[in-house]
């Protein structure tokens, strides 16, 4: 009997390991001065191949995990398209990822929606999801500013309110103009809301 | 079949076992009804919903004590929360007599109480349910992991949370819920509040 007792244990520890590491995984994956994962290559909805190493003039890169089929994604299209107008001439480049695996969000879609939206930054699709996994992202959308020494300087939601018109915090543009100003932004990381990634 | 076989005890209860399992499917299919069924809608004015933050969400639970209780954290604009919620409303007819108690709360702002009723009332949500109060960060006070929306958390009849299944890095099948339910049921059997 004791030997069963034995296993008994020995599988209740690794249950309770396992229960552990998964608690782990879902923390966030980069903190605050991490250098950001690199990609390379990924189609964009311009017929050409992307990667972070092109971005090598600009100040700050935001990056952001989207995609097409998620409302709360989509309400932050147009402020995204004006962040990048407001913020181009500053040297902050915006380059938006799609890593979901869902038809409405293939790379077809993805041309026809950064068409009908004016979209003014690169727009690449990641069919590895790679980047995602690495960057840590969690929703769409889910915004990450990088530094110039290419070092995540700001992550979380853009501002505090799906809705334009009732967003008052504006964390993502306060963060950019600290890191532009070689200042550490006053709230480096927000909480990102959004529709959960679609993994394989 | 050998002779010794068909009349030894051995036959006899492999008979009685075959025909005990044929009863009780039986009892079981017709006691359900297809588990494929959806709940007829209901009266948007039958709908229990109200603001709630995280608080208030805290003495509704604790009012549960004694049984075990699973969250379901939606909303509006999610699309594979639609896709689940069918799936919750029927668990709360399939646990109810299991000593579950299903409640849904929608991440959605309270301006958007209108659309919440109508989508609760035309899946016959029976149960209560709360719309989370948009300020401070719900996604914070609430803990959705990764800010992620589908989301379901389960807490035992003692009030502690037993599990997370959040959709940041996997995506949540309706499996994955029933499966969590199973095993909070089986691990806190026989405790009380």
């Amino acid at each position: 009997m004791t030997g069963h007792r034995n296993v008994v244990v020995a599988l209740a520890a690794l249950a309770m390991l396992a229960l552990v590491a998964s608690c782990y995984a879902a923390d966030a994956k980069l903190k605050i001065g991490d250098k950001a994962p690199e990609w390379k290559d990924l189609p964009g909805v311009d017929g050409k191949d992307h990667s972070l190493g092109d971005y090598g003039d600009a100040k700050v890169v935001v990056v952001v995990f989207t995609c097409n089929h998620c409302p709360v994604a989509v309400a932050y299209e147009d402020r995204l398209v004006e962040f990048q107008k407001d913020y181009k001439d500053k040297g902050v480049q915006v380059v938006a990822i799609n890593v979901n695996n869902l038809p409405a969000d293939k790379l077809d879609k993805m041309k026809e929606r950064a068409e009908s939206k004016g979209f003014n930054f690169p727009y690449v699709y990641d069919e590895s999801q790679k980047s995602g996994r690495e960057y840590g992202a969690t929703c769409t959308p889910h915004f990450f500013a990088l530094d110039k020494d290419r070092k995540v300087a700001y992550m979380g939601a853009m501002d505090d309110n799906n809705n334009p018109d009732k967003a008052k915090e504006k964390w993502l543009r306060d963060a950019v103009d600290s890191i532009l100003d070689g200042k550490e932004p006053a709230k480096a990381s927000t909480q990102q809301r959004g529709c959960g990634i679609k993994w394989d | 079949m050998p002779k010794a076989f068909a009349r030894s005890p051995l036959s006899a209860a492999i008979v009685s076992a075959v025909l005990a399992c044929g009863v009780v499917s039986w009892a079981g299919c017709s006691a359900q009804g297809t588990s494929a069924e959806r709940a007829g809608p209901i009266a948007a004015s039958d709908v229990r919903l109200s603001v709630a933050d995280k608080a208030g969400f805290e003495a509704f639970l604790a009012r549960q004590r004694g049984k075990v209780v699973l969250v379901d954290f939606w909303a509006t604009w999610c699309v594979p929360c639609k896709e689940l919620f069918p799936h919750t409303v029927d668990a709360s007819r399939r646990y109810a007599g299991r000593g579950v108690v299903v409640v849904a709360v929608s991440m959605d702002d309270p301006d958007k109480e209108a659309e919440v009723r109508e989508y609760l009332a035309s899946q016959g949500a029976t149960f209560e349910n709360f719309i989370a109060q948009p300020a401070p960060d719900p996604f914070t006070a609430f803990e959705i992991s990764g800010g992620s929306l589908p989301h379901f958390k389960l807490y035992g009849p003692d009030g502690a949370i037993r599990r997370t299944i959040g959709s940041e890095s996997k995506s949540i099948r309706e499996a994955d819920v029933d499966q969590a339910v199973e095993e909070v049921l089986a691990e806190t059997a026989g405790a009380g509040p």
